[in-house]
């Protein structure tokens, strides 16, 4: 079987930093799914950019080596032929919002946008492009504003788009972490579908489980080197606990009538209930409300209709900044709130808002910063954070409001597998403690982990309930409910 | 209908030109009324006259409202018929009546053409007629972005207050919210701008090839013909009405 990727890298360094990659050799033969598995901060990205022919060029830094893909070579001395290598390396990143293009108006000429490009005729690239829509269950959203979809269908928006090309070598960097389960089914048919006809795929992730049973093979990058062999394996820690025995209900949600466009509703008559120091966590399809949920939780948004009561309070009434003492609230996308010159800044700024103290909020500023491992990075600007220390550095700062309920939105997406097992444990801890946890999130292993409930949610309205166990032991969920959000590989 | 849909940027750019034209040959209500018409066919077949009303009602509703309160009451040297309490002027309401027929024709050009044209196809068209793409996305940015910058500034504010951050309250108390508001907005804006370079690099649109878009000779002729219309329409206007 000849080689269809070779690369042998000496050296990747950006401008005045030292090498962020060295000694790197990586092949893949025709057919092969290689999975690369990484803590954050480990150089993932940045494989990912010099595979896709990114660096140098589109991103400043400079290499050594070269690089072969189907017996085209490249020296890294400058960009390669873009227009070549759109159809030798198509690349997915981890935040799909960022890779749509503002060319497109519409989910269609979004993943056809690439063919245009390419020079390719409106027919040819319609058709392409409708192709690649049915593959990953876009075709009712084939005319919507991909701004204006969820993060999870935007993700797949993305995968059509790179695979729009044809390229011969798929690499994806932790794109599929929105991906609900109709989404995977999808990503493993193209892949296999890829392998069938001679083509490569290169996965990286910061977690092992997502990529056991989509690869074939798995390599282990750490300290900017690439090692052979299977990485080392993650301990699964036991289901959260102790868990406090239920108090009264602290939440309660009956149906619930809410949308951002008249005629248009996004939740449909939701109903149910949280008791204090329970685990709830809301499973679904993208694009069944439960991010939507949330917000109106918070107070961000009014609902049309129905009762949400958060400590008996109503939380259509009530403006967001007081429900801020009773719910912290983990946004999906947590970079957008986090503007402080330092990451204790921006842990301190609720506590500040709160009116404590100046020595309350350093106290909680440091015991929530040492709480998520992020102590020796507090003097960081936030954006200058790997995605999953970001996550955390947003958690922190939920955390220090020191709110009865946590809401949190897809909190394990960006996180490597210590990252993983260091919230996991946090979280049981403060569930041990009492405190109410309502989760958002793709991610079954988590929520297997840590939820005691589980409410499933598909089209705005509650399709089936059950018990997290039961989740995890697979009898859930029952004939009838939604198929929900599961990542290839054992739970 | 769908026709209408694929028009191309530049064809309803002629015929928003030539209802602009148009609409200054002459200040008869029943010509800025029949160019509305028209105008209001246009957007439903363009499938926006939603948006074409709503726009057009928010900008002209003020206007209307201040034109036949301040003509139909104050309208200079014309006589005026009691009316309960107030002194009103048929001439003035008259004028009223004309001046915003033709401000609702020109403005219902320009919403036209703004929003018939949806920017992602403004920037494509402008790439292929040869306008380097970098300045096209540069030009098309500003109007493309600014509904998903207004969509980020509400999540922010949104993250804000979820952080306890009150937005009611005294000027430096808003003040202060301001900061924590504005900063994470910038910060974002340049994160997304460096990242969506990178998008653009992969999805292949620096190197995008001069490709003069195909239309048809009836597009042709509708967009000359709508914007020579319209100047002849000015024209004979002219001529007819001084």
């Amino acid at each position: 079987m000849g080689s269809l990727v070779d690369l042998r890298l000496k050296s990747l360094c950006y401008p005045g930093r030292g090498p962020v990659l060295a000694d790197l050799t990586l092949g893949l033969g025709p057919g092969e799914v290689v999975g690369i598995v990484g803590p954050t901060e480990s150089g993932k990205t940045t494989l990912a950019y010099l595979l896709a022919g990114l660096i140098p060029g589109a991103v400043p830094g400079m290499a050594s080596g070269r690089l072969v893909i189907a017996g085209r070579t490249w020296d890294f001395k400058g960009p390669p032929d873009r227009r070549e290598w759109l159809r030798q390396v198509g690349l997915a990143l981890a935040e799909p919002y960022y890779q749509l293009s503002g060319a497109a108006d519409t989910v269609a000429e979004e993943v056809g946008f690439p063919l245009e490009n390419l020079g390719l005729g409106p027919d040819r690239v319609r058709a392409r492009a409708a192709g690649l829509l049915e593959s990953f269950g876009l075709g009712p959203l084939a005319d919507r504003s991909p701004f204006q979809l969820s993060v999870g269908q935007q993700q797949r928006v993305v995968l059509g788009a790179t695979l729009a090309p044809g390229p011969k070598v798929l690499v994806l960097d932790d794109a599929f972490d929105h991906l609900d389960g109709a989404g995977w089914a999808a990503l493993r048919r193209v892949l296999t579908e890829g392998k069938a006809e001679g083509k490569a795929a290169v996965l990286l992730s910061g977690r092992l489980r997502r990529l056991e049973g989509l690869a074939d093979r798995l390599l282990w990058l750490e300290g900017g080197r690439l090692r052979p062999g299977p990485p080392p394996r993650p301990a699964v820690g036991p289901r959260s606990g102790p868990r406090a025995e239920p108090g009264p209900p602290v939440l309660e949600v009956e149906e619930l009538w809410a949308g951002y466009s008249p005629g248009e509703p996004v939740l449909a008559g939701v109903s149910f209930r949280v008791r204090a120091g329970e685990a709830l966590a809301l499973v679904g399809p993208n694009g069944a409300g439960k991010s939507t949920l949330l917000l109106v939780l918070l107070g961000l948004l009014r609902p049309w209709s129905g009762r949400v009561r958060v400590f008996g309070l109503d939380a259509g009434r009530e403006p967001p900044w007081r429900l801020a003492r009773l719910i912290g609230y983990l946004p999906q996308n947590p970079a957008e709130g986090l503007f402080g010159p330092t990451v204790r800044d921006d842990v301190a700024f609720g506590p500040r808002n709160l009116g404590l103290s100046a020595g309350e909020v350093r106290r909680r500023a440091e015991a929530w910063l040492s709480a998520v491992g992020l102590g020796d990075r507090a003097g960081r600007h936030p954006l200058d954070l790997s995605p999953g220390w970001r996550r955390l550095a947003a958690l922190a700062s939920t955390l220090a409001l020191e709110t009865p309920i946590l809401a949190l939105d897809e909190p394990t997406v960006g996180l490597d597998d210590g990252l993983y097992g260091r919230l996991v444990g946090l979280l049981g801890r403060l569930k041990g403690e009492g405190r109410t946890l309502l989760l958002v999130s793709q991610d079954l292993e988590f929520v297997g982990q840590v939820a005691d409930r589980v409410v499933f949610l598909a089209g705005g309205r509650p399709v089936g309930e059950d018990s997290a166990r039961a989740l995890l032991s697979g009898t859930a969920p029952a004939e009838g409910r939604p198929q929900p959000d599961s990542p290839p590989g054992p739970l | 209908m769908s026709a209408f849909v694929d028009l191309k940027p530049a064809t309803w750019t002629g015929i928003a030109a030539g209802f602009f034209l148009a609409a200054f040959a002459s200040d008869e209500p029943a010509l800025g009324g029949g160019l509305l018409a028209a105008e209001l066919a246009l957007a439903a077949a363009s499938r926006r006259l939603r948006a074409f009303l709503a726009v057009l009602l928010a900008v002209l509703g003020p206007v209307a409202v201040s034109l036949f309160v301040i003509h139909g009451l104050l309208h200079p040297g014309a006589a005026g018929v009691a009316v309960g309490p107030l002194w009103v002027r048929p001439a003035g309401l008259a004028f009223a009546a004309r001046t915003l027929g033709r401000l609702a024709a020109l403005s219902g050009a320009v919403l036209l053409a703004t929003l018939a044209i949806p920017p992602g196809r403004i920037l494509r068209d402008l790439a292929d007629r040869g306008v380097p793409p970098a300045l096209a996305y540069g030009l098309v940015a500003a109007v493309r972005f600014v509904p998903e910058t207004r969509a980020r500034a509400r999540r922010i504010i949104a993250a804000q207050q979820t952080r306890g951050l009150p937005l009611n309250g005294n000027r430096l108390r808003r003040l202060r919210a301001l900061g924590a508001l504005v900063r994470p907005l910038l910060l974002s804006a340049l994160v997304e701008a460096e990242a969506r370079g990178v998008t653009l690099e992969l999805r292949g649109f620096w190197v995008r090839p001069r490709r003069p878009p195909a239309e048809s000779p009836a597009e042709r002729l509708i967009r000359w013909g709508a914007a020579l219309g319209g100047a002849l329409a000015l024209a004979l206007g002219r001529l007819v009405f001084g």
